[in-house]
């Protein structure tokens, strides 16, 4: 991971350490961790081949207030980074360049019992390419719809500073101005698994 | 009632899989490599450990700019990072030189014209790095003789610049369309949908003949 990926991680975790008292209401959480994207494209020319990112560091920062006895709405934003790449069926790789993605997701969160808690979200997604390349080179398209899951489990020996780990799940349709022009007919399902933890500050952290 | 479920899923999963375009059909491409009878065929392109490919350009007259063109057209044919193109400003790091054949043409803002006013050449790299140990190819520009305008030899001169660069990419063959930028004599001013597929499909073939490292 680049280290300017860990300064800004640190930048992150450090605000959480150190910005005063919030709100009651209103709960704070960072979320620093690893996300694997299922293929981007998948293609024949001579032989099959896919393009998807590599493993990608993910950062996200979540506020979220209760709305019911049990129930807490979050809003979230999450970037990650990392290079795009094409995978040959003779094994090779080749580097695309770098590409990012931002997206916002608001959500409905749960706990469960034993520390484990549910959320399900919906938002938006965008691909932020380094370069204006390859199947970018006509842009990134329009913001993908997002549909996201996550679960958490939060041991009550970190509750003080709302630490947990989070495994989370993510689907977006991908496609791009020159894939279409390329003949593509529709979009790609996206498939995109984060494991993270998270540290929390504010009113009811631990939860 | 499992089995629906399951029937179902794989509709779901099919309908958000995406029809890859066709790039096999009769007539979406052209031949690209060079043969020696009776069966050995000169597959050449720069390989992925050899990019990006380097092209200086004769700084006279209008030369870089034509350059220039001409690499931003091919480097915008591929979709997969398979060619990456480049200008670099030593003579001593390129991989292709450009030059003129003789005294450089008039800088002047091309017609619209599909007037055949220039000629361009490019040394074969199926011959160059296959039978010699040269590690550049030389491509020229010249303008042919007749009562042209000068915005006609420029108009040209851009057509077959990037024709000319299509040869130092691999494209070793002429196309049979005259829609095509690699047709023997180019009247079209950018790589068509052909020439694309045909650009593509060459750097998915594996080579046989390979650059220096």
């Amino acid at each position: 991971m680049p280290a300017r990926y860990w300064r800004l991680a640190g930048l992150t975790g450090g605000l959480a350490c150190t910005a005063g008292p919030l709100p009651a209401q209103l709960l704070v959480r960072a979320a620093v961790g690893v996300r694997y994207t299922s293929r981007l494209v998948h293609d024949s020319i001579v032989s099959a081949f896919d393009v998807r990112p590599a493993l990608a560091p993910a950062l996200a920062v979540t506020a979220a207030t209760p709305v019911g006895e049990r129930w807490t709405a979050q809003a979230t934003l999450d970037f990650s980074t990392s290079p795009l790449e094409r995978h040959d069926a003779d094994g090779t790789t080749t580097g695309l360049g770098r590409v990012s993605t931002l997206a916002f997701t608001v959500a409905l969160h749960r706990p469960l019992p034993a520390g484990f808690a549910v959320a399900l979200g919906v938002g938006g997604l965008k691909y932020l390419p380094a370069d204006a390349t390859g199947i970018f080179r006509q842009g990134s398209g329009a913001i993908a719809g997002l549909g996201q899951v996550t679960v958490e489990y939060a041991p009550a020996a970190g509750a003080r500073y709302g630490l947990g780990v989070q495994a989370r799940y993510d689907a977006h349709r991908f496609s791009t101005p020159a894939l279409q022009s390329e003949g593509f007919d529709s979009p790609r399902l996206v498939h995109r698994v984060t494991l993270a933890v998270r540290a929390g500050w504010g009113g009811g952290a631990a939860r | 009632m499992r089995r629906t479920g399951l029937a179902l899923a794989c509709v779901v999963a099919a309908a958000c899989e995406p029809t890859a375009p066709v790039r096999d059909c009769a007539g979406c491409t052209y031949d690209f490599a060079d043969t020696i009878p009776p069966d050995t065929s000169l597959v050449f392109h720069w390989p992925a450990a050899r990019l990006p490919v380097r092209y200086y350009a004769d700084p006279r007259a209008a030369m870089p700019a034509l350059v220039a063109t001409g690499v931003a057209a091919w480097n915008a044919q591929f979709l997969y990072g398979e060619l990456r193109a480049v200008q670099v400003a030593d003579s001593s790091a390129a991989d292709v030189i450009v030059r003129w054949e003789a005294t450089p043409p008039p800088d002047v803002p091309p017609d619209t014209s599909t007037v055949d006013a220039c000629a361009g050449s490019t040394t074969n790299p199926s011959v160059v790095f296959r039978d010699s140990s040269a590690r550049v190819l030389h491509v020229t520009l010249g303008v042919k003789a007749g009562a042209f305008s000068d915005a006609q030899v420029a108009a040209c001169l851009r057509r077959v610049a990037i024709h000319e660069l299509g040869h130092s990419l691999g494209l070793l063959k002429h196309s049979p369309s005259r829609f095509d930028i690699m047709n023997a004599v180019p009247t079209v001013s950018f790589p068509s949908v052909t020439d694309r597929r045909t650009a593509e499909v060459l750097y998915h073939t594996p080579p046989t003949v390979l650059p220096p490292p």
